[in-house]
């Protein structure tokens, strides 16, 4: 590449407390326009909080926070939302008693400021996001009627249907089966070739190795590294977080006997 | 998960979903569409039925006549209650006290000469003025936290229009008589109470469909996931509930020159703000036509058993509540509406 490309979303010592736990501290990232960026961590990492602070549900304590070079830490979520940034919940939440396109309307009908002004427009645009999503074919259903993994894809489609710049995604692999997994990989790729930045939140390694070109490792809410897939597995501190310090122990002589 | 094996589920796998699923399809559409056979009919059954209720007045008994208004009081004031309750999900329990302040208002303006419609008009947006700067705190609260909260705000006004002199305190008010003949005023009060009923159906009926609808159910199913998606979640609450006061108030402005003399007792009753919610309740939450069936059903029932029991009609409600939330926990509408569209 001849030049970088641009920064779509800058964290700069981002910190937040709740009472006396630090869940997030001094976190600083860029996520550069057009990658796939992954965020990992043990459980209890400040993954998700991390991604309610940037979504605009939590209000940093201190740090910044530029989208696109403008600040947006503490801004509204319903803001944050219309200036192009979009997310999945880690728990599936869609609008119980609609059906599937009226789920994905209200994405695309209050997602952008300048998007559909009315229900009916929004459902065309609803249409192309399920079509994206492979989901034409229950659009009319109730959202109770549908599979785990069509669940998981509504979340996709909702959030593309508010032609987000930057999607937030919060383990949308979790709790699906092998062909499923290999079908929402497929799903992200298609939206990141569309020309949307993504970041996302996995525990499932073999989707952060396929789909990232770069990760930050997350614990007790501080970074410990950050790089390509490849570096951040072989980092000694990651393993520590994951595996504790005996393994790392262990795996750091077995690598100098190597050597 | 459960869902992926359950068998009985057209939506469940890509091979079935072709066929139209019929039920879902019109579940979202109006229930005149949904129980009639074509819109012609339906127009033709609607100014049917509006012809017969214009008529009535000069049909039926004053007893009948004023019967019938105070179904399009109640009917009137669970269609503004739907707007917060119903759609936004805030079981706004003391709604009342919108109602009670529009009476306070109009019988204020009336007392100081102002024309009844003004006064009228500043009843509504007192009301909607107080519900907006109330909500933006209290809207914040949601389930059992924001019930409690309306019946504590119903209360404290209670108590301030008690001891407040320049109202009446706890005496009460007396508005002047306008000096028509009985027959003709109650014939007055019938038609107001009934285009107020018409027209909150017509604006719900409205809403229902459009934006605002869909940010106030989106709201109700998951606050959070709304806002994430762009909804402007305080704003649509306020104004939902600066409607629904509004509309409450104008009804409270109608009865106090209905009845005369209002006292802290008669209009910030929460009894009767108990009544109008069970009837929404019953009618179906959230359904465009559930607050004018609920008031149909229960205001009958209720004007039946009280000429026999006088204090019957507590039972009533309290059997309609245990009946509705076993048996048919949406209400009536929407469990009509399935059965219809299941044969």
């Amino acid at each position: 590449m001849s030049e970088a490309r641009a920064s779509v979303l800058q964290a700069a010592a981002v910190s937040l407390r709740f009472g006396g736990l630090a869940a997030v501290h001094g976190v600083s990232f860029d996520v550069v326009q057009g990658e796939i960026f992954g965020l990992i961590g043990p459980n209890g990492a400040g993954k998700t909080t991390m991604m309610n602070i940037i979504s605009g549900i939590y209000r940093p304590d201190s740090g910044t926070l530029l989208f696109n070079g403008e600040s947006i830490a503490g801004l509204a979520p319903h803001r944050v939302a219309q200036r192009g940034i979009a997310r999945t919940f880690q728990v599936m939440r869609p609008f119980e008693g609609m059906t599937v396109r009226e789920n994905v309307a209200i994405g695309a009908r209050f997602g952008r400021a300048d998007g559909p002004k009315s229900m009916a427009a929004a459902m065309v645009k609803a249409d192309q996001a399920l079509e994206t999503m492979e989901l034409s074919g229950v659009a009319t259903s109730s959202v109770s009627d549908l599979t785990t993994g069509q669940r998981k894809k509504l979340e996709l489609a909702r959030a593309l249907a508010m032609d987000p710049k930057l999607l937030l995604l919060d383990e949308v692999m979790a709790g699906l089966n092998p062909r499923e997994i290999g079908e929402v990989m497929e799903l992200v790729r298609r939206v990141n070739g569309m020309g949307v930045t993504v970041l996302l939140i996995e525990h499932l390694m073999k989707a952060v190795m396929g789909l990232c070109s770069r990760i930050l490792v997350l614990h007790h809410g501080a970074s410990i590294a950050l790089g390509t897939p490849d570096e951040v597995t072989r980092d000694e501190s990651v393993i520590r977080a994951y595996l504790g310090d005996r393994y790392a122990a262990q795996h750091a002589q077995v690598e100098e006997a190597l050597r | 998960m459960g869902m992926d094996t359950r068998p009985a589920n057209p939506g469940a796998t890509k091979g079935d979903v072709t066929r139209p699923r019929t039920g879902q399809v019109l579940a979202g559409s109006g229930l005149v569409r949904a129980l009639s056979p074509s819109r012609p009919v339906a127009i033709v059954l609607a100014l049917l039925s509006l012809a017969v209720l214009i008529a009535l007045p000069w049909l039926l008994t004053g007893f009948w006549t004023r019967v019938l208004t105070s179904v399009f009081m109640f009917a009137a004031l669970a269609q503004s209650l739907n707007i917060i309750a119903g759609f936004v999900g805030r079981a706004d329990f003391g709604n009342i006290v919108y109602f009670g302040l529009g009476a306070y208002t109009t019988g204020f303006f009336v007392l100081a000469a102002v024309p009844f419609p003004l006064g009228i008009a500043a009843a509504a947006l007192l009301a909607a003025l107080i519900a907006t700067l109330i909500g933006l705190p209290v809207l914040r609260l949601k389930g059992h936290y924001f019930a409690i909260a309306t019946i504590g705000i119903m209360e404290g006004t209670r108590q301030l229009v008690n001891n407040a002199d320049f109202l009446g305190g706890g005496s009460g008010m007396v508005l002047p008589i306008l000096g028509l003949e009985p027959a003709v005023f109650n014939r007055i009060v019938y038609f107001a109470m009934f285009g107020l009923m018409v027209g909150y159906t017509a604006i719900v009926y409205r809403m229902a469909r459009g934006s605002f609808g869909y940010e106030l159910r989106a709201i109700k199913a998951d606050e959070q996931a709304a806002a994430v998606m762009g909804i402007n979640t305080t704003r649509a609450k306020t104004t939902a509930w600066a409607m629904s006061a509004g509309g409450s108030a104008i009804v409270g402005g109608v009865y106090a020159l209905w009845f005369g003399f209002i006292s802290p007792e008669s209009v910030f009753n929460i009894v009767m703000g108990t009544e109008y919610f069970i009837m929404m309740l019953v009618g179906g939450a959230g359904t465009v036509m559930g607050p004018i069936v609920g008031a149909v059903i229960i205001e009958l029932l209720t004007v039946t058993v009280w000429a026999n029991f006088v204090h019957g009609h507590l039972a009533i409600l309290g059997l309609a509540i245990v009946l509705v939330v076993v048996f048919i926990p949406n209400g009536v509408v929407p469990t009509v509406r399935r059965w219809v569209l299941r044969r």
